[in-house]
Order: structure tokens, then sequence, then C-alpha cells
């Protein structure tokens, strides 16, 4: 106890040594000034008109209104709008064919951040189309995929940041997991194959302990340090998927969710969030009357686009028709910003513009749910990562 | 028309006398309703020469625009609607769909014939009519896109809901589709897209050779007939009259396609396939009509010189038709496509390619004719012309060229613009009613006007 200090400075040495790393890393030590624009918070401020925002260190430091004006350089974005960078909860982007590991049905350690490429294309695209944040998840294909990992695109590999290493442990009930030429052939096939697995690890099996892939992403799921994404789009399938959740006694989120709105009572009993699947060309009425119930009825719901296999606009898209429903703007936009920023787990830092979050936001010429409007730039942790051009 | 054979006169006799039958039905219920109406203080659309009536009115009368104008005397007893604040935009038009088709059916049709007619095969009472009529869109052409190469003859007809069998033909024979590549498919390869276009090539080398058979005969006719006169008696029977050669409806068919009478579509998504439709163009003069044609941008001197219409979507991207589990917005597994079946090499980039989104301003200034299309082949997509209108404008070009290619310039493409497209007097009297401007996404659609009669109204 006399020489308390003796232990404690090394200590405090490194501990600052990682506040400087953390300052430096966290790039832009300049601080400036977005003004002029509407803001379309996400927040509990709603929507702010005439505001500044003040950006220090890749952060909102301040949101300024009234007169009061920083001596910083100023970005005048008179007469657009600003609104959250959007947060997609449910994509393969830039990694559509690495995130399939197909020797096993279940292969619980993966973990996606090992395949994000950042000079993929397709990370680019979907910048421009306002995507800031994505949750990277394994395959629909396999029962168990692997851990999902929320990130920050960058189309600069050393720039993209992970804000979360492990969102999810990727659980797919949907129709692509039943296949002819392998187990399982059947719904309940998939339901009883991975339960039997988890009972095994439970019992601590030593042959679920050789399995290379298998064994540790359950293991936490049991241990309950990482919740159960579940992929279950009809009827049956979210029926199987919330049955599954009552049988472990656990909580979790339902993406796909096409079928949701026959079963929102007991969502909101269980308070599961649904992350619904982009706008379905082939039913666009009972999906947006789907969607628009689960609403109703007060259910946390969030929009993914799946991109590459759906485009980045069908966020807006989905946003839009969620909107013809009679839902106001500013509740249709939450769906693809707060909430499933929310329901990844990362609304302290993503999804919402207010002081202290990341300064990640998209800057429209017009009314975002306008398709008519450009992007016009996209800012991440306070960097412009596109600006158009004249 | 060609003569057809027995079962065709039947089927076609029988939906002639249906179609009276039906016209007279029609009547009677329009009779009642055939009142002028006049809409006024709205900001009207026009997509004619009149452009934009900043406050304008319209007078329907029977169906039709009487007249349309800044100011028009309301005759007595006229219906008035007044529109303040409101936009009026024609009655929208959409190029190419599936509606008043039975699921797909004609996709997995197994004749390969030119004079398959999409018109013997419509759906009347399609449920899906409603949901289409109501976001604006009042007239569509009904695609016989089948995944083999020859889909077979169009037709242009108003959407009007299926209620006593009610529908409206425009335009029967309005085109010939084709499909030079197939991507929706298992298996397939470049070698079979070579495969297709020979074959089409060789029907319209077949249909060239018929016409010159037919040429021969009348020539030879013409002869025979001539001599026939000059000759005496006893010496005609020793003549002898040239042989006739058989009617084939299929070429009789490519032959109108190849004097223009019909447009010829070609499916197609890559460069190389844009060419070859191009080049059979060139080779049988036909007038061409390039649907989706994604990589249009590189051939944009190619396709103005040719002087063909485009038919496309900003939404278009080929290159994630075949992924794995279906483009997403379709259910799991619907297209069952793995991963060995696909043929594009770029598989580590499925979305990669350039939005190209400054290309789209360049059609503004250039000859090509352009008309939105749908990015899918679902009925209901056939609805979403004003939002697929409204991300075209987001792409470099005007407000005007992104509606013009949901109403007006569909219309000349389709061959309907004396009917529907542009509000002009003598028109038929189709027209939408929004409570904002016309492309904005965020505005609801308030009326629908089919023929001069409120088909369907916001509640």
């Amino acid at each position: 106890m006399k020489k308390w200090y003796r232990s404690a400075a090394p200590a405090a040495i490194i501990f600052v040594f990682f506040m400087g790393v953390c300052v430096f890393a966290g790039g832009s030590e300049e601080t400036y000034l977005i003004k002029g624009a509407k803001v379309y918070t996400s927040g509990e401020r709603g929507i702010l008109a005439d505001v500044a925002l003040l950006i220090e260190n890749g952060r909102i430091q301040k949101i300024i209104q009234g007169k009061e004006t920083p001596s910083v350089p100023v970005k005048d974005y008179s007469g657009k709008i600003i609104m959250p960078g959007l947060v997609d909860a449910h994509s393969y982007v830039s990694a559509y064919y690495r995130l399939l590991e197909n020797t096993e049905v279940i292969t619980s350690d993966m973990i996606t951040d090992a395949v994000f490429d950042a000079s993929n294309p397709e990370v680019e695209l979907a910048l421009r189309s306002g995507i800031t944040t994505v949750n990277l998840v394994p395959r629909n294909e396999s029962l168990v995929g692997g851990i999902s990992t929320v990130l920050k695109l960058s189309k600069d590999l050393a720039a993209v940041s992970v804000v979360k290493k492990q969102s999810f442990l990727k659980i797919s009930f949907n129709g692509e997991v039943i296949r002819s030429d392998r187990a399982p052939t059947s719904l309940m096939g998939a339901e009883k194959w991975l339960s039997q697995k988890m009972r095994a690890i439970k019992a601590g099996s030593e042959k679920e302990r050789e399995n290379i892939f298998q064994q540790n992403g359950l293991q936490s799921l049991l241990n309950g340090d990482i919740l159960p994404l579940i992929a279950a789009s009809s009827l049956t399938e979210i029926n199987t998927a919330l049955k599954w959740l009552e049988d472990w006694n656990m909580s979790g989120v339902i993406v796909g969710g096409e079928e949701a709105s026959l079963l929102s009572d007991l969502l909101k009993k269980k308070n599961v969030p649904v992350l619904l699947s982009p706008v379905l060309p082939i039913y666009p009425e009972k999906w947006a009357k789907n969607a628009a119930h689960l609403m109703k009825q007060g259910l946390t719901i969030g929009f993914v686009s799946h991109m590459p296999e759906a485009n980045p606009l069908s966020l807006r898209l989905s946003a839009l028709m969620l909107y013809h429903q009679g839902v106001s703007q500013e509740e249709a936009l939450k769906t693809i910003t707060c909430n499933p920023a929310r329901i990844l787990g990362v609304a302290d830092s993503v999804g919402s513009i207010e002081v202290g979050k990341d300064a990640d936001f998209v800057v429209f010429e017009g009314e975002p749910l306008d398709l008519r409007s450009r992007i016009i730039a996209v800012y991440v942790n306070g960097h412009a990562l596109f600006e158009r051009e004249n | 028309m060609p003569n057809r054979d027995f079962e065709g006169n039947a089927v076609k006799s029988i939906r002639k006398s249906a179609a009276i039958f039906l016209f007279l039905i029609f009547l009677s219920v329009y009779g009642a309703a055939s009142d002028q109406i006049l809409l006024k203080n709205a900001k009207i659309y026009t997509m004619g020469e009149m452009r934009i009536l900043e406050n304008g009115m319209i007078l329907i009368k029977d169906g039709k625009i009487e007249k349309i104008g800044p100011d028009i005397p309301a005759p007595s007893g006229v219906q008035v609607f007044d529109l303040v604040g409101k936009t009026v935009i024609p009655g929208m038009v959409c190029a190419s769909s599936s509606l008043f088709l039975e699921n797909h059916d004609l996709q997995y049709s197994g004749e390969e014939k030119p004079d398959t007619n999409v018109l013997e095969g419509l759906n009347y009472l399609d449920l899906h009519i409603p949901q289409v009529l109501k976001r604006g869109v009042t007239t569509v052409y009904i695609s016989p896109v089948s995944f083999r190469f020859i889909g077979g003859l169009g037709a242009v007809v108003k959407v009007i809901s299926g209620e006593n069998g009610k529908i409206q033909v425009l335009q029967e024979n309005a085109a010939l589709n084709f499909r030079l590549e197939r991507l929706q498919d298992k298996k397939t390869s470049n070698v079979l897209r070579l495969t297709q276009y020979h074959k089409i090539r060789g029907l319209f080398k077949q249909a060239v050779e018929y016409r010159n058979e037919w040429a021969e005969y009348t020539g030879k006719l013409e002869r025979y007939e001539d001599e026939k006169k000059k000759l005496e008696e006893k010496e005609k029977a020793k003549q002898k009259e040239p042989q006739k050669p058989k009617k084939d409806e299929a070429k009789e068919i490519l032959i109108l396609a190849m004097d223009n009478k019909i447009p010829v579509r070609f499916i197609v998504h890559r460069p190389d396939a844009i060419l070859q439709a191009l080049q059979l163009g060139k080779e049988f003069g036909l007038s061409v009509i390039l649907e989706r044609g994604e990589e249009w941008p590189q051939l944009l001197h190619e396709l103005a010189e040719a002087s063909v219409s485009l038919l496309s979507n900003p939404l278009l991207d080929y290159r994630s038709y075949l992924l794995p589990g279906g483009t997403k917005g379709y259910p799991a597994g619907y297209f069952q496509v793995k991963e060995t079946d696909l043929f594009y090499s770029d598989k580590e980039s499925v979305r990669g390619r350039d939005p190209g989104q400054e290309s789209w301003g360049k059609l503004t200034d250039s000859k090509i004719r352009f008309a939105l299309v749908p990015p899918d082949r679902f009925p209901l997509s056939a609805g979403f012309m004003r939002i697929y209108a409204a991300f075209l404008s987001s792409h470099g070009v005007s407000p005007e060229f992104a509606l013009g290619a949901v109403t007006s310039e569909a219309a000349k493409i389709l061959g309907v613009a004396d009917r529907v497209g542009s509000l002009e007097e003598g028109k038929d009297a189709d027209l939408v009613v929004l409570d904002g401007e016309a492309l904005d996404s965020l505005s609801k659609v308030e009326m629908v006007f089919v023929d001069g009669t409120m088909a369907w109204e916001k509640k």
C-alpha cells in the first residue's frame, strides 16, 4: 500500500500513451463547422432548421442554434438537408462470395471483418448511396454462419474502423439453408440439428471441441456473451425462430421478416426487433403493409439491404414505401438510421446526429426520401469520403 | 393480317365477337357517365407542344380531351374539379410489363414461333390491375418474354380493372420480342448466346427466301395469266399453272418486321449483344428497340447512328441477376441459380459497375429515343414508373426528359402517341392528379382518369 505509485506509474504511462494513440488514430484533429442545412437528427431533437454542427476530432462536439459563431473553418450547406449516415444492419458488401463457408452447416467461429475488402467497387457504391455503417454478416446458406461485425465503410482499408467486432451470431432458418443435397433438408431438421449441437456443447462433448469451426461461437451464445441474429422470412420460419429462442431462453433479432406482421403480438411480447428485407418487387403492397403494421404495433424495425443482393438505393426506397403508408418522413428515416443502430447495439456512436456521437452524415440536395434529390456529400468520422463535384 | 389456320381463325373470331360484346357493355356502362368534365386551376404537364401550363384547364368530353389551355369557358352542366395546388400529368405508359399475364406462363412457353400473340393469352381478371392503375399507370405494353429466344408479338393495352372483362387494345402487334441473352436461366454461356443470334438470323434469312419464293410465284402467275389471254382455247389446257407456295404465318410476321410494319425488340445486356442486335437490324432493315441494354453508355455513338430506340432503367444491373440466392427482393431461391452457373467472370464485385450517373445526361443530347422500363418482370413493378422517373432525374437529366420517359416518349416508341402519352386536344382523357410536384416521390396520387372516367380516387 505504501508504494502504490510504483505499480500505478507504468499503468498510468500506458494509459496516457493509449489516450494519445486514440486521439491520433481518431484521425482529423481539425475542427470545423457545418452550417446552413436543415438537419434530420433521428434523435430526441427531431428536425432542426438552420443549425450549425461543430465537428471536432470526428465527433459532433456541439449543435449550435442561434448566432454563436466559433472561429473555425466553415462548410456552408445552405438550403441543403442533412441526415445521419445510413446504417445497413445486414450486408454482404464487398465480400459476397467470401462470407459462406461451405464445408459444414454450422460454422460458428468465423468473424466476418476478416474478409472485408475496402477496395471493392461495391464499397464506393454503398458510400455514394449514403451508407456509412454496415453490419457485415455471414450468408443465409449456413445454419450457423459465424459472427457478424459492425464497421464503418471506407475505400481505404487502413481507415476502416470496427465499431463492434462481435455483434451477433448469425443463425439461418431461411429457405436458403434447406437443401436437398445435404442435411438439413427441412426446417424442423434445421432447428433440431442446431439444438442438438448446442446441447452437446453445453454438455462439454469432446468431439465438438475438436471441430475447428464449430465450437466457440455457440459457446459464447450459451454463455450469453452474444445474441443471435436469426434469418427468417415466412410465418413458419419466424415461428420456429421464436420457439427456438424460447426453448433456449434467449433474446435475439429477426432478419428478413417478410410475414412478421402475422406474428406481431408475439414479437412484441417477447420484445424481438425485426430487420426487414428491402421492398419486394413481387408484392410491394403486401410488403409495405407488413412494415407499416409492425411499426404501428410499436415494434422496433429497421430496413436492411442485403447488398449486393439488392441495390443500395433500396434502403431509401423502403423508407419511402413506408412513408406512403402514412408514416411521417422523420419516422420513416429512423428505420434506416437510429433503429438499426439501436438493434445493433451501436446507437451510442452512430445512427443519429447528437452531441458526442460520430460525425457520420449525408448531405442531400432536397428531401432525403425524394428520389430526385442527389447526395452531395457523405461524411464518415468527420471526413468527407464522397463529395460531388459541381 | 395474313391468313390464319383454322384454329387461329376461330380464336380470332371469338375474340372479335367478345370484343364487340364487351364494347357494347362498355358503352352502356360508360354512356351514363359521358357528361363533360372540367379540370381547373391545376399545374399541367401536357408533354405536348404546350409543355407546362402553370394554371391550366382541361375539358373532357366523351372520354377524349375536348380542349386544353390556360382558360376555357365552362359549358353548362359540366362537372367541375377545382385542383388548386395540384399537378396533372398524362396517364403514364409502361413500355414493358407482364401485367394481364398469369404467373410467367409465357416465359416457359415451349413454342418458338414469331406468331405467338400475347393477346391470345391475357388474363382479363388479373388482380394486379387496380394496384398498377392507382399509381397512375394507365397504358402498358404486354411483353411476351420467353426464356427462349423468341417471345412473340406484344400488344399495348389500357390498364383498366378486369370487371366485366373490359379491356382496351390500343395496338395489336406492337412489337416482336426476341431475347439475345438468357440470364435468368440455369446453365447458360457465351456459346449459347451466339447460337441464339444465329437462330434468329436463320429465321430472318428463311423469311427472305420465303418472300423471294412468293415474289417469284406472283411473277410467274402474272406471266401465266398474260399468256393465257393470248392463247387459243385448245392450247389453254396445255399451259401449266405455276405452283402456289405454302403460306407460313410465322414468316409473314417476320416479313412485316422487315417492312418496318412491326418494330423488333431485342432483350440485351452486354455490349457485344447490343452490337449483335444492331447488326441484325442493319442486315434485315428492322426498326430496332433495345430493351434493358445496361451497357448502352459504351455504345452511345453506335446507337445514335443506327437510330434505335432504347428502353432501360438506371436501376438495372445485370451482374446482380445471377446471385446464388437470386436478387434480393425476390423470394429466396426464386431463380435457383448456383454459383457454378455464373458466366460473368467478374465474381468479386457483383455490383461493381460504375453507376454511370453522368452518362445519362448524354442521352438527352443524343438522337436516341428513350423510355423507362421496370427493372424486373414482376407485374406490380409496372406501377412504379414515377419512382423510376424520379430516380432517373437524379442522374443529370431534366425533369421533363425523365417525365417524358414514362409518358410521351414511351407512347411514341410503342406507336400509340396518337392516343395516349400527352395531354392534347383529341387524345384520350387519361390523366393523373397528384397532390404535389410531378416527379416528387413524396407526392401522392389523388385521382386517375381513364378515358375521361374516374378510375381511381384516393379516399
